[in-house]
């Protein structure tokens, strides 16, 4: 198993979305359980007197930063799947100063607001209306900025690209830089308490110590050099090609796949375009003189294995024959038959079965065929006495 | 009954960094939510005006704010979120109806309430320049080590610090 599951394919978006529930709720439980449902809690932060926000946000973003990283290191995450927000530079500037103002103006963000309007906090409510129709307004209003909304376009562009060190520095940096961020903020919280004469927020100094010394330990693990299971990363990629797509694709698009027989035996019609990879040169070495932009269709005998080692580094899609040769033969290189009991549906799904198979085998052109014919072809089968 | 305690911060923080590595892990994108507010938003403006989703650029193609909201995970993560909330609520006992502002704050509720609507705009128009907001750009960009992400979330701490003196009665 490789993650990220969804971004693999290894399930499709109705399983994504009962996740995702899932993972709301304890998105919504976490956010609660913190104190994140009051915007008394959150604007706090702004005064300096209660660093709540501070301290719950940068714990949060260590843990997953070295959670991702350990996951990378043991070869289990296919980093390369994982989706980076790109960065725009002048908009988030913009984006991350108005988002403060509006922050504490309403005491919430959106995540949280939500979380409010849950608790029947009325305000919370409201931001969630005004985050809403700010969005509208935003679209209506999109033709007025959209060079700026489009500017400073740096891409995918990381932390340890911006400052040239190595990853796991970087890592260990954020981590150093979160503590000292928190021992900051408690200091703060105590002088302004003293000030105040009022006790500071509840620190439980074991507690974050303890956690931070497991966090850096285990950020010390992403100093391991990086061994993805290319393998087991590309096995999650090898997705099915079902033989009614190809043969659609074959019809419509030929030239968006790219058809390797990987059989021994040569077959007496074999599918059109289907490339035969010969012994002479590997396989990755063949794939490596491809574009790389075409979906691969690997061709094998239904029990073979997929040769996941020889895949290289193909950039495209890698797909394998559903049901391998036999099941496209069996299906379109062979003159179909209709049985006896066919319904509408069937007769549909004969027509173009048919139509299909003509264009495969070649008999003639892959115009239209008259709706007639099944009916006719039908008729012949009986009198032929039929076949099991 | 008193409401059941806050969690520590600390502790908090990394059951809140789990969740986040549990969406990563499984769907190689972070938490987020003012995209499904979005989403929403475009939603029901295409069902009461649908002229103007289709004359504005972003919200017809550009961004990929699909016309049926139910057709994301995001909008599924959204509706988890306000259950979750609601339930851990409902169990600490802090679901009490109330228009929440500073223990000794002079604002009336309505002004309180104006506040927040005007607020959430500010964030709403915010999260669509920065393309994400406080959990997709900030928590989830800044844990895939995104420079804008956190050029993002600097920017929104400098914003809040610089803007808390003039609601400060808000919240005192």
């Amino acid at each position: 198993m490789t993650f990220p599951l969804y971004q693999l394919d290894a399930f499709g978006q109705p399983t994504a979305k009962v996740l995702a529930i899932v993972l709301g709720l304890f998105f919504g439980i976490v956010l609660e359980r913190n104190g994140f449902g009051r915007s008394t809690i959150l604007a706090a932060q702004f005064y300096g007197r209660d660093n709540r926000v501070l301290k719950v946000m940068f714990s949060a973003i260590v843990t997953a930063l070295v959670g991702l990283a350990f996951f990378r290191t043991i070869g289990l995450l296919d980093w390369s799947a994982m989706v980076v927000p790109k960065t725009f530079l002048y908009p988030m500037i913009f984006g991350g100063l108005l988002f403060g103002v509006g922050f504490v103006v309403s005491g919430y963000c959106p995540g949280t607001s939500v979380v409010a309007m849950a608790s029947r906090k009325i305000d919370g409510a409201l931001t969630f209306l005004g985050i809403v129709l700010g969005s509208v307004l935003f679209g209506i209003l999109y033709p007025l900025y959209e060079s700026f909304y489009l500017s400073g376009d740096l891409g995918v562009y990381r932390l340890p690209d911006l400052l040239h060190v190595p990853e796991p520095v970087v890592i260990l940096a954020v981590v150093a830089m979160a503590i000292g961020a928190f021992l900051g903020a408690e200091t703060l919280e105590r002088k302004l308490a003293r000030k105040d004469h009022e006790s500071p927020p509840v620190s439980v100094k074991a507690v974050r110590n303890a956690v931070f010394i497991v966090l850096g330990i285990f950020a010390f693990s992403s100093f391991t050099p990086v061994q993805i299971h290319t393998t087991q990363a590309r096995q999650a990629k090898v997705g099915k090609m079902d033989p009614w797509t190809l043969a659609r694709t074959i019809v419509k698009d030929p030239g968006a796949v790219e058809i390797l027989c990987l059989r021994r035996e040569v077959p007496k019609v074999v599918i059109p375009g289907a490339e035969r990879y010969s012994k002479g040169v590997s396989l990755s070495e063949y794939l490596e003189g491809l574009p790389g932009t075409q979906t691969l269709v690997m061709v094998l005998d239904n029990d073979a294995p997929t040769p996941y080692e020889q895949l290289g580094n193909y950039t495209g899609r890698i797909t394998r024959l559903a049901g391998g040769y036999e099941a496209f033969a069996g299906l379109f290189l062979m003159e179909p038959k209709l049985s006896d009991d066919a319904g509408p549906e069937d007769i549909r799904n004969f027509e173009e079965r048919y139509a299909l198979y003509r264009f495969m085998t070649g008999s003639k052109s892959a115009g239209p065929r008259p709706k007639r014919k099944p009916k006719k072809v039908k008729r012949k089968l009986k009198k032929d006495g039929g076949c099991g | 009954m008193k409401p059941k305690a806050l969690w520590n911060p600390y502790v908090g923080g990394v059951a809140l960094g789990l969740v986040l590595l549990a969406t990563f892990l499984l769907m190689g994108y972070g938490l987020g939510s003012s995209g499904a507010a979005a989403r929403l938003g475009c939603s029901v403006t295409y069902c009461v005006a649908p002229t103007v989703v289709e004359g504005s650029p972003y919200m017809s193609h550009y961004s990929g704010l699909h016309l049926n909201a139910l057709d994301n995970w995001m909008v599924f993560l959204v509706i988890g979120l306000f259950m979750g909330g609601l339930i851990s609520a409902v169990y600490a006992r802090r679901n009490d109806r109330a228009v929440l502002k500073g223990e000794h704050s002079p604002y009336s509720n309505g002004k309180r309430l104006l506040f927040a609507l005007i607020g959430g705009i500010l964030m709403g128009v915010a999260s669509r320049f920065a393309r994400g907001c406080t959990s997709g750009q900030a928590l989830s960009g800044g844990a895939l080590l995104s420079v804008g992400s956190w050029v993002f979330m600097m920017c929104i701490f400098a914003g809040g610090y610089l803007m808390a003196p003039f609601v400060r009665r808000q919240w005192q």
